[in-house]
């Protein structure tokens, strides 16, 4: 998948414009609630069995602070709530945003 | 009331770039009539200096558009946060900037010869020509951080110079810059460290070393899907990766699984080079082949990539890797080195 035209922080969402001229849009709390890092998702084991994350998914009020480029595949988003570790793929924003 | 008013008007300025307008990306902070003057507040959190103007003179402009408002006062306040600076040009790096292409040498399993052939396609780019007559400028960047062979293969020796605050030179030899664990440790001291320190020194590799202006940066990775390949592909913006496998099923299988991960980095392969092909017979020309036939071939067209081409196993390779001078520098007639300056080539019009 190829990295998108632009992505920015507008007000409380994360604006990203993908090359095919689609449009997402998402806010801070979903972009939160879905953080694909341990921390919020937890991790596997060979039983697959979820160890570590949390319950929480409700994020009222946290924004985005600011986001980075990881290599070409992704960026990674710090929240004002600290959390900072997920590391957001094309694929997974794209996903969030239909 | 009248601030439903000014909020419609509003509904039909876009933010910049976006098809959305100001309205729902909830940057109205205040909105209201005062007689016949419309006052309007906007916040904004953008790095880009220009955008607060540009819409300032939109709103204006569709607030004006409507008879019942004869003036508009507007204002915007910037939040001038340290943390809302973020990149917006996708990732920049000052060390890297001269760099035009950036392609990382793989391999799932371990012993295909990765190393040696990355040694002698940089050195093989290096004595070839661009389009302008001036030969390639190249640089090799050794990721095995355990086990760094780089030094040895391309008889680079000497530690790289410190040329500044934290700002190593790479070392040159055959007109291919490198640089290497190898090249900073000496040749008994092992290196025992844990993922974040690989990731540190990959980061370093990058940040840390004037690499200049470079047409091909190659990086020899150690086999796997570990720690320096993720990490790898989350510090560079690589361009592609070139697959090694050798022909048979223990190597084939496991150079997919590389495949894949390189997939999901959203870096593309750019073909796949199968080593160790045949041995040939100098003198009958007879071909044996060792580890059966096809593996490359077959993992190609699995992946659907170019099939680059076979190198086959010749004892001048190992001797040139032995005595710091690669195959391709000691006899550019050698079949292994034909083969390698034809694979060069094919990388050269994929990723000009």
């Amino acid at each position: 998948m190829k990295a998108p035209e632009k992505v920015e922080i507008i007000g409380d969402f994360l604006a990203i414009r993908w090359r095919e001229g689609k449009e997402s849009f998402l806010d801070s709390p979903t972009l939160r609630a879905h953080s694909p890092s341990a921390e919020q998702s937890g991790e596997v084991d060979i039983f697959g069995k979820i160890s570590g994350g949390t319950e929480q998914t409700e994020y009222q009020g946290v924004l985005i602070k600011k986001f980075e480029y990881v290599g070409n595949y992704a960026i990674r988003i710090l929240f004002s709530d600290g959390h900072g570790s997920g590391i957001y793929s094309w694929d997974l924003l794209e996903s969030l945003g239909s | 009331m009248s601030e439903d008013l000014i909020l419609n008007l509003l509904k039909n300025v876009k933010y910049p770039g976006f098809s959305r307008d100001l309205v729902s990306f909830g940057l109205v902070q205040q909105a209201e009539m005062d007689g016949k003057t419309a006052k309007v507040v906007l916040e904004l959190s953008t790095t880009d200096p220009t955008l607060p103007q540009t819409i300032k003179k939109d709103v204006e402009t569709a607030l004006l558009a409507d008879d019942a408002i004869e003036s508009a006062e507007v204002m915007i306040r910037v939040k001038k946060k340290k943390e809302t600076a973020a990149p917006t040009d996708g990732p920049g790096d000052e060390n890297l900037s001269g760099v035009k292409r950036i392609i990382a040498i793989a391999s799932g399993k371990g012993g295909v010869g990765k190393s040696t052939l990355a040694v002698n396609l940089a050195c093989a780019l290096a004595r070839m020509k661009s389009t302008e007559g001036e030969f390639l400028k190249v640089g090799l960047m050794d990721c095995d951080l355990y086990g760094p062979s780089v030094p040895l293969l391309i008889g680079a020796s000497g530690r790289p110079e410190l040329v500044g605050d934290n700002i190593l030179a790479p070392v040159e030899s055959y007109g291919v810059k490198s640089i290497s664990m190898g090249l900073l440790i000496d040749e008994e001291s092992p290196v025992v460290w844990r993922g974040p320190m690989i990731m540190k020194t990959i980061q370093q590799f990058a940040h840390n070393v004037v690499w200049g202006d470079l047409d091909y940066l190659l990086i020899d990775l150690p086999p796997g899907t570990g720690d320096a390949q993720l990490s790898l592909a989350q510090i560079l913006p690589l361009d592609g990766a070139v697959l090694i496998t050798t022909p048979q099923k223990a190597a084939v299988d496991v150079a997919r699984r590389g495949a894949r991960m390189f997939e999901k980095v959203n870096v593309p392969i750019l073909g796949v080079v199968e080593n160790m092909s045949f041995l040939l017979d100098d003198e009958s020309g007879k071909k044996t082949y060792l580890f059966g036939q096809g593996g490359g071939a077959t993992t190609a067209q699995v992946l659907k990539c170019p099939f680059l081409g076979e190198i086959p196993i010749h004892e001048e390779v190992r001797l040139g890797g032995d005595h710091g001078t690669p195959v391709v520098v000691a006899n550019e007639e050698n079949p292994s080195s034909k083969e390698i300056y034809l694979i060069a080539g094919k990388i050269t019009e994929i990723l000009p």
